[in-house]
This record gives C-alpha cells, structure tokens and sequence, in this order.
C-alpha cells in the first residue's frame, strides 16, 4: 500500500558553511545525513557544510544571514504508506532498511539525482530538479502499477 | 554492487561517487619559474600503477565531498578512504 501524492509549494533554503543562522530560527543543528524541526520549519543536513531549510511560509532569517533559495527549482512527491521502501526499491540503489524516520539524503532514483527523506515511518519525501520531476513522478507511477499489479 | 566508503556519509553505492584523477599531485608554488617540460609534467604525467593507487572521489550524488581514496586498479579493491588533509 503507498500512494503517490505530489508534493505542497514549500520553501527551500541552502544555508552553506556556517550553521549559525539556523539557531536563529530555533532550529538545532541536526547530525549528518538527519533532519530536525522546530515548528513547522524543517532542516535537513545533507553534507559536513551544507544545510537545506524547508517550510510552507518563508522563516524570520536573522539579519547577516547568508542563504539561497531554491523553491522555484525543485519539485517532487510524498510517498505514503508502509510499501513506500518496496516503490524506492526500483530505482534507489540504498539499503531503505536501514534508513529510519528522520533521516534524510541525496542519493540516486533510476538516473535521476533526489532528495531523500523519511519524515515519518510510512511518509518519505522525494524531491528532485524541477526539470526532472515529469520524469521521477511517471517513473515512480509505473513503479507503483508494477507493485500493485 | 560494489560499496564505497564515504568519510563522512559511510558505506553508499558506486553509482553516487565520481572518480577524479590521481590525488595528491601538488601544484607548484611558483607557476612563472617552472620550466615548459616540469608544467607539462605536473599538468599531464599521472603514475598510472597496476597496483595500489591513490585517488580522488567525489560523492557527487551524496553530500557532494571530494576524498582520498587508495584502489587496487587490479581488483578495483578500495583499501582506505580518507578525509582530504588525512593520512589512512
């Protein structure tokens, strides 16, 4: 059982170098590879240096702050429901069993670079470049009929 | 599938990592007083071993880092894999 819901407008920020700004906003700086909240603002660490800030409705950045946004470049899905694994499973070349509620990465879904992450046990977000989302969202479909079928 | 071991993100598939040539080659200090023949050298010449060799990776399709890597380029065995500035 998952079903494939496309994803809300959401605000995406990359804050580089200095996490600084982040407890700013209330937010702790999450370990590697892991996403913390504060409210309904969300960061997501994805490399030693680099975080992603995602919300509904643009956070209160400190003056001084220095980050991009993204919004308008990136796109994707939620997938919801226990079989969510099994769907990745077709083209996510990682070991999801070993991938908890929390985390998050970058990673690979057939030929196309996504944004990972399980924010819930059965709730995973899959973001990508807008430009490839038509594609990851018709993968992920056929994917889905497979499983079903 | 073979598994490479990023420093920071641990165990991932091959098909994250891009290779990036040789490591450790040092660019000269002084560019201007290095002769046609030395620029060339460090330019082009690579060991290019069978054997133990040292590499550069990037995770690009992870959190985007350059590393060190030491690969056997004749069993594509990948023996240590080090933080840039590390010594395995």
């Amino acid at each position: 059982m998952v079903e494939i819901v496309p994803l809300p407008p959401l605000r995406r920020y990359v804050l580089r170098g200095d996490p600084a700004p982040l407890g700013a906003l209330g937010l702790k700086v999450p370990p590697l590879l892991q996403a913390a909240a504060a409210g309904a603002v969300h960061v997501l660490a994805l490399g030693p240096d680099e975080w992603w800030v995602m919300a509904e409705a643009p956070p209160a950045w400190p003056g001084g702050a220095w980050v991009t946004e993204v919004s308008a470049g990136r796109a994707g899905v939620s997938l919801a429901g226990p079989d969510a694994p099994l769907l990745l499973a077709e083209g996510c070349p990682l070991d999801l069993t070993h991938f908890p509620a929390g985390a998050c990465t970058r990673t690979l879904f057939g030929k196309v670079e996504i944004l990972l992450w399980r924010r819930g046990e059965a709730l995973w977000h899959v973001e990508t470049a807008r430009s490839f989302a038509p594609h990851l969202a018709a993968h992920l479909a056929e994917a889905r009929a497979d499983l079903l079928a | 599938m073979l598994l490479i071991t990023c420093p920071w993100c641990g165990p991932r598939p091959e098909i994250e990592f891009r290779h990036a040539g040789e490591a450790h080659i040092a660019r000269p200090a002084d560019p201007a007083a290095v002769s046609d023949a030395a620029w060339a050298a460090y330019l082009y010449e690579r060991s290019n071993p069978r054997g133990e060799h040292a590499e550069r990776w990037r995770h690009a399709h992870g959190c985007g880092r350059f590393f060190n890597a030491r690969r056997h380029t004749l069993t594509d065995r990948i023996s240590a894999t080090t933080k840039p500035g590390e010594t395995p």
